[in-house]
């Protein structure tokens, strides 16, 4: 694992906060949560599509990392970032397996602002509509690249995989959505 | 000719036929011959949905823009600066403002602690116990061996 002089700093403040929650500061936990919510968010957002849900598998992950804090080593964020994939991943299985439509409740209508014109809205929800159509790793991978702009190493090492399997991932994404989207974009 | 994309959960990384089947979430759109006939969805010819490397390297930021060259590149490189600028909203997301309060609200109230299995843990007894625990077991051994001797 290749570690910057910044992410070393990042896992040392990390660590120290985690001492000082195990010590009894329960309350510095947040800072923890603060750090790291949003790109959690991102990813849970990405893979799962619903607002609602990726805010529910960012809180069961933080309960679940607050319960196990004693057990990490090194990387807090690698370990916590593996939690809320694991749980994306768990919950795109339920949905699987209780037969839900990925086109209704389950899809967001767009992540619209009142400024945004209504055309763009509409492409947006394409996209998310295609996103969902990919299979999980593949979406997994796209979302990991091209939303939360991780570069293929820290990618390998975050899901435990090659970087050439990766691109592999990423590359079949990327053709998958343009068939799904070419119409819509063009 | 056809690949279904999401029947394999992507764990097979070999190149294969890069088309996806229709899926039921219904993004998908109508495909074009090169002489712009209107295709089945499920005649697309590879040639069309193929993303040249370079595009591929282009977006992976290993080469800049204008080392893609050629028409049919530029077409993919125009689809993914539209997809971009709407991937650019999703990148913009952040975590709900209270979402840090509801978690610690919902935390418990315990401190966290390591568990560890009960082999591995360290066994603490009271001198007194220790002592009765010793007296019974001398006790113990002398009953036992007194009904031996009968």
């Amino acid at each position: 694992m290749t570690v910057t002089a910044v992410q070393a700093d990042q896992v040392e403040a990390d660590q120290q906060i985690i001492a000082k929650v195990l010590a009894g500061h329960r309350e510095d936990f947040s800072l923890l949560i603060g750090r790291y919510s949003d790109a959690l968010y991102r990813h849970a957002l990405g893979m799962t599509g619903s607002p609602d849900v990726a805010e529910d598998i960012l809180q069961m992950s933080f309960i679940k990392a607050y319960q196990h804090l004693a057990e990490v080593r090194g990387r807090f964020d690698a370990w916590v970032f593996r939690i809320v994939a694991n749980g994306c991943k768990d919950w795109l299985k339920n949905i699987r397996r209780t037969h839900l439509s990925y086109d209704e409740d389950d899809q967001p209508s767009g992540y619209a602002t009142p400024e945004e014109d209504l055309d763009r809205t509409e492409l947006r929800g394409d996209l998310d509509r295609a996103l969902a159509a990919l299979a999980p790793s593949l979406r997994e991978a796209f979302v990991m690249k091209h939303v939360e702009g991780r570069s293929y190493e820290e990618m390998a090492d975050l899901l435990g995989t090659t970087v050439g399997a990766l691109k592999m991932r990423v590359h079949r994404a990327r053709e998958a959505l343009q068939v799904l989207l070419e119409e819509k974009y063009a | 000719m056809h690949d279904d994309l999401t029947a394999r959960e992507g764990h097979d990384e070999t190149p294969r036929s890069r088309v996806p089947e229709p899926t039921k979430a219904g993004a998908v759109g109508r495909h074009r011959t090169t002489d712009g006939s209107r295709m089945a969805d499920r005649e697309v010819p590879i040639e069309l949905t193929r993303t040249p490397d370079l595009v591929h390297a282009w977006l992976d930021g290993e080469i800049p823009e204008s080392s893609v060259r050629g028409e049919e590149a530029m077409r993919h490189v125009e689809f993914w600066k539209r997809v971009d600028s709407d991937l650019e909203v999703k990148r913009q997301m952040h975590a709900p403002a209270d979402l840090t309060d509801r978690i610690m609200a919902a935390l418990p109230e315990t401190t966290p602690s390591l568990v560890s299995p009960w082999w591995n843990r360290p066994i603490e007894m009271n001198p007194l116990a220790v002592a009765a625990a010793a007296a019974g077991l001398l006790a113990l051994g002398t009953a036992l061996g007194a009904s031996l001797k009968r």
